[in-house]
């Protein structure tokens, strides 16, 4: 009789699978981010270490089509935005150079010109305070009877001196943001 | 032990490997001492107190260890390094080593306050005692050494033992550095050589003579 007959796991597996609703466009999204997420992560860094040249980026993205393309293409714009900051200029640079490689005709060098003159200013404002953080450090040695061109504070360690940087670069941390963000709206073109 | 003057050898008698340590005691103008590597908290195979040990050698000599005001550390290793955070939190002691050593040391969770560079290192009242700090690569990359004209003692760490050498194989480490290093040093008129290891020998070796002795027998047999 049928209904004695045992199923087997896959006939099982087939009747749940059935009997479950379809993924909404937002879960079958997020599903095609976490497939694809990384693929455009791992795009953006081999970029940024120098396996991969700007040249082969577009050739790189256009392995992945329609909706998949475009999961890959804000994994690897936003990556790059990420590491767009203050301290490492260069890479920074770079950073944008991977976007407008892939951004059609769009002319980024003023925004090349912004993250060096922030990287620049910012730059100059630490190196200002650290000599002034180093010049108290100092006095307090002395006072403890340590001195000599030996000597030189480590003012990276000093609680201050990481209170001071934080707002230094809280300073220039929204003139970033605002980089960053008109630059990840490149994720979200067309391919 | 009392060396000379306010300068205390700490010579390692364990079964286990740990640094000998030494103290320029009442150096500083609170009357703080200063400690070059202090060594392990606990020795790394048979657990025998390092730390502990050097609290009761130093407090035979009448000396408190929650005094130690400054502590220099030849190199990262923690054979030589290990108590130095101890004492940093427990003492309010500050430590010092060079930037390149430092980068190992804050890698193994430890925290530097002052660099040392080549150059000379006043401590005291008006800087009455003078100390020179040598870069002294090759057991470690940012290893340093410490000479005191006045008195001619150099304190090598693990750059120089008795008849030996430190070893060069670890990360960070070059022969070629070593070697450089080492004739570097033997050109230092020195009348005590305090090691960071007593292998084979407590590794404070007294007297011009048998310093210069111990120079020549390294770069004969071992650095050519």
């Amino acid at each position: 009789m049928a209904e004695d007959r045992i199923k087997s796991a896959r006939e099982i597996a087939m009747e749940r699978l059935a009997n479950m609703p379809a993924l909404t466009p937002e879960e079958l999204a997020e599903q095609r981010e976490k497939e694809y997420g990384p693929r455009g992560i791992a795009i953006a860094r081999k970029y940024l270490d120098g396996t991969l040249r700007s040249s082969e980026l577009t050739r790189e993205l256009k392995h992945y089509r329609g909706k998949d393309g475009e999961a890959v293409r804000k994994a690897f714009v936003s990556t790059l935005c990420k590491s767009i900051g203050l301290r490492d200029e260069a890479k920074s640079v770079k950073a944008i150079d991977g976007i407008a490689a892939v951004a059609g005709k769009a002319d980024l060098a003023g925004m090349k010109q912004e993250i060096e003159t922030i990287s620049g200013e910012f730059r100059r404002q630490e190196e200002q305070r650290r000599a002034v953080y180093e010049g108290l450090e100092m006095e307090n040695l002395n006072d403890l009877g340590i001195s000599g061109t030996a000597v030189r504070p480590n003012v990276a360690g000093s609680e201050d001196w990481r209170r001071e940087l934080a707002s230094i670069e809280a300073g220039y941390g929204e003139r970033i943001g605002i980089i960053r963000e008109k630059l990840s709206e490149f994720g979200l073109q067309q391919a | 032990m009392k060396l000379v003057d306010n300068l205390y050898a700490y010579v390692w008698r364990g079964e286990d490997n740990n640094c000998n340590s030494y103290l320029f005691a009442g150096t500083l103008k609170d009357g703080g001492h200063v400690l070059i590597d202090p060594g392990h908290i606990t020795t790394p195979m048979y657990r025998q107190p390092g730390w502990e040990r050097l609290v009761q050698e130093m407090g035979r000599d009448g000396l408190d260890a929650a005094a130690v005001g400054l502590v220099i550390l030849t190199h990262a290793h923690t054979d030589h390094s290990e108590a130095a955070g101890l004492i940093r939190k427990e003492y309010g002691a500050l430590v010092a080593t060079s930037e390149t050593e430092s980068r190992m040391y804050q890698r193994m969770g430890g925290a530097v306050d002052v660099y040392l560079e080549e150059g000379e290192l006043l401590l005291g009242q008006n800087g009455r005692m003078k100390l020179e700090i040598l870069l002294s690569p090759g057991h470690s990359p940012g290893h340093i050494t410490i000479y005191w004209p006045q008195r001619k003692v150099l304190i090598t760490g693990d750059v120089i033992f008795y008849q030996s050498t430190g070893r060069v194989d670890l990360p960070g480490g070059s022969a070629a550095a070593l070697k450089q290093s080492i004739e570097r040093l033997s050109e230092l008129d020195v009348e005590y050589l305090l090691c960071g290891h007593p292998y084979g020998h407590p590794g404070v070796i007294e007297g011009k003579t048998a310093v210069q002795q111990n120079f020549t027998f390294v770069k004969r047999n071992i650095l050519r």
